[in-house]
């Protein structure tokens, strides 16, 4: 108890203040421009952090990374476009809710969701740490697959009512993950003698493309004169009426989101994806998803946002970095002289308390800094389309290649806009794509590592009790649906 | 399934597509070759049951009437996709700053923005934003080509 309250006094000096407003502006900044994540934002701030004390550096790089998640969400509401892959759900309904004049209240609710995940995740890692960080280490390749497939079941429940074109994609973009270097011998697959796709294909220039090419070829659909038509910017409002009616799909969002940033490997894109599934599999108005359904926003938001703090337990306890920016967080406690393991809570008890603590003020004025952006960037809707279609345009264009200053990401980028316009057209879910190549690479090495481990018998893997868990957790997913229909048929 | 006019052409394009993968296959190393097999079998299995399914919706004519673009607006959705891939093209050629800022001039006009303040200023600005932000904040050096 003393240290956390060391931690309080070491936060809230005008300093770390600051530096925590700081780190989220930037982060907020990185998270909504196309092509910009958390991870390369808390990367390009690592090299700033080394004029500053540990504590000072942490609680930046924090703002950063908290910052970078939510901020995705602000351009997936307000244009279709998210600026990260994890927002990608939230751009189905944000988007929708904001044509039909509601983008204020979108943009509150995400806002809201995600600094609710982001705390409830900041007190996990707070008061449970070690606890849950021993789950992590359970955590292997047989748990992997069992989570990959559980992932891409919600492919299934993406496609509804569009089943086969669905699983199409789904496929098509799981061969498509097969470019490059195979996980088990490094030899190059499907390169065609390209030196470009050894590392594969890339997966954020390929959203960038799908998501915001088509939306700027659909402002070329109408007529001239509506070329210069401005939507409506709606006043930020938040229901208490939003809140209470999902305060289970809030709950189980987080937990869902601290689970997934627990496991190495996987990241608040896929804890979005499988939030949003759950909730729309749970709700009672699953004909409004798609539509503007608030369910959706706040399952989404608060499960990428509660990534951040889960992803953390196991970077502080054991060394092992939950997500990617939590991979960059390590390198930047490195620099400070900070070693991760048992040993960190000993020997830097003050450092590592000032982080646990600001990470929950971080999240709570992430409320506060994220209202103050949504009301200004609100008024991008007012903005007319010709300049905005110019503006996307471009800014896709740079984002594609600042990922690795190679202009093949940008024809990539370019390739998928064309196929996700067409797909869209003809009633070609896109949604697979961006679950399949997220998780097809995942699937394959875990599946390889998973027959190293069992070569006589692949399904002793299913000796493993959190095995059984997770695959339990993915017979229920597949079944669930089938079983309720039934039961509310039974009913009427 | 909602099957479409042009369904037959995807798939059939696709097909052709992973077939490249398929005859790729063996140069692949044979513990490599197992999971792309699979979901390779996976995805030719979901394009014979799309192709199917178009077959049918067409022998029993119950595919939905479909609203046509036009002949007008598909042209202006190509020409704007190739001033796209030009300016895409043309960064490596003439630079970043001037490829942007000739497609920002470009498009503003393409899409009938009337405001000539606008159209001169606003590429221009955005591209020495980008610049500025991109080379001297993020270190990330843009392309130069042989003007700028």
């Amino acid at each position: 108890m003393s240290n956390i309250i060391v931690g309080f006094i070491n936060v809230f000096t005008p300093v770390n203040l600051l530096l925590c407003l700081g780190g989220l502006f930037a982060g907020i900044i990185f998270g909504a421009l196309p092509g910009f994540s958390a991870t390369m934002g808390v990367a390009v701030f690592v090299p700033f952090s080394y004029a500053l004390e540990p504590e000072a550096a942490l609680l930046l790089l924090s703002g950063v990374y908290c910052g970078g998640v939510f901020g995705g969400s602000i351009p997936a509401i307000l244009l279709g476009i998210p600026g990260t892959p994890a927002s990608a759900p939230t751009a189905w309904e944000g988007r929708a809710l904001t044509k039909r004049g509601e983008s204020g209240r979108a943009l509150a609710l995400c806002t809201a969701a995600s600094s609710v995940g982001g705390v409830a995740s900041a007190l996990a890692l707070l008061f449970m740490a070690p606890v849950l960080a021993l789950i992590a280490l359970r955590v292997g390749p047989p748990e992997q697959v069992m989570i990959a497939i559980f992932g891409l079941s919600v492919v299934c429940m993406l496609s509804e009512g569009n089943m086969v074109k669905g699983l199409l994609v789904g496929f098509v973009s799981l061969v498509l993950a097969t470019i490059g270097q195979d996980p088990q011998v490094g030899y190059p697959r499907f390169t065609f003698g390209s030196l470009n796709l050894y590392a594969g294909v890339s997966l954020v220039p390929i959203l960038i493309g799908l998501f915001s090419l088509p939306e700027v070829i659909k402002m070329l659909e109408t007529d001239g004169e509506s070329f210069v038509e401005v939507s409506s910017a709606s006043k930020l409002t938040l229901k208490v009426s939003d809140f209470t009616n999902n305060v289970v799909n809030l709950l189980r969002s987080t937990l869902l989101g601290i689970g997934i940033g627990i496991i190495p490997a996987a990241g608040p894109d896929i804890a979005s994806f499988l939030s949003y599934n759950e909730a729309r599999k749970s709700s009672k108005n699953k004909d409004q998803f798609g539509n503007g359904c608030v369910e959706g926003i706040l399952a989404s938001e608060a499960a990428n946002n509660a990534v951040t703090g889960g992803s953390l337990i196991p970077l502080l306890s054991l060394g092992i970095p939950g997500s990617a920016p939590a991979a960059i967080f390590l390198g930047a406690m490195y620099i400070h002289g900070l070693r991760p393991g048992s040993q960190l809570f000993k020997n830097n008890v003050d450092v590592v308390y000032t982080l646990l603590v600001g990470f929950v003020v971080i999240n709570i004025l992430m409320f506060f800094v994220g209202m103050v952006f949504c009301k200004i960037a609100n008024f991008v809707l007012l903005i007319p389309k010709s300049i905005l279609a110019t503006v996307i345009v471009v800014l896709a264009t740079v984002g594609a290649y600042a990922i690795n200053k190679n202009m093949f990401e940008v024809y990539q980028m370019y390739i998928a806009g064309i196929a996700g316009y067409i797909m869209e057209k003809n009633d070609y879910p896109v949604s697979p794509v961006a679950l399949a190549l997220l998780l097809g690479n995942m699937l394959e090495t875990a599946i390889s590592q998973t027959v190293v481990m069992y070569p006589n018998n692949i399904f002793q893997m299913f000796t493993r009790p959190y095995t059984i868990v997770f695959a339990l957790l993915v017979l229920v997913s597949f079944a669930w649906p089938v079983i309720h229909k039934q039961m509310s048929k039974k009913k009427a | 399934m909602k099957s479409k006019k042009w369904d037959w052409l995807i798939c059939t394009l696709l097909a052709a597509v992973l077939l490249i993968f398929v005859m790729e296959l063996p140069n692949t190393a044979p513990q490599a070759r197992v999971y792309p097999m699979v979901v390779l079998g996976g995805s030719y299995l979901m394009i014979a049951i799309a192709l199917g399914g178009w077959a049918w919706a067409k022998k029993n004519k119950t595919m939905p009437e479909e609203e046509s673009l036009g002949k007008k607006r598909t042209v202006r959705i190509v020409i704007y996709c190739i001033a796209i891939l030009a300016y895409i093209i043309l960064i490596d050629k003439l630079g970043f700053i001037v490829s942007t800022v000739v497609f920002g001039i470009f498009s503003l006009i393409y899409m009938q923005n009337k405001n000539k303040i606008v159209i001169v200023v606003l590429p221009i600005a955005v591209t020495a934003v980008l610049y500025y932000v991109f080379t001297n904040f993020l270190f990330v050096t843009l392309p130069s080509g042989i003007l700028i």
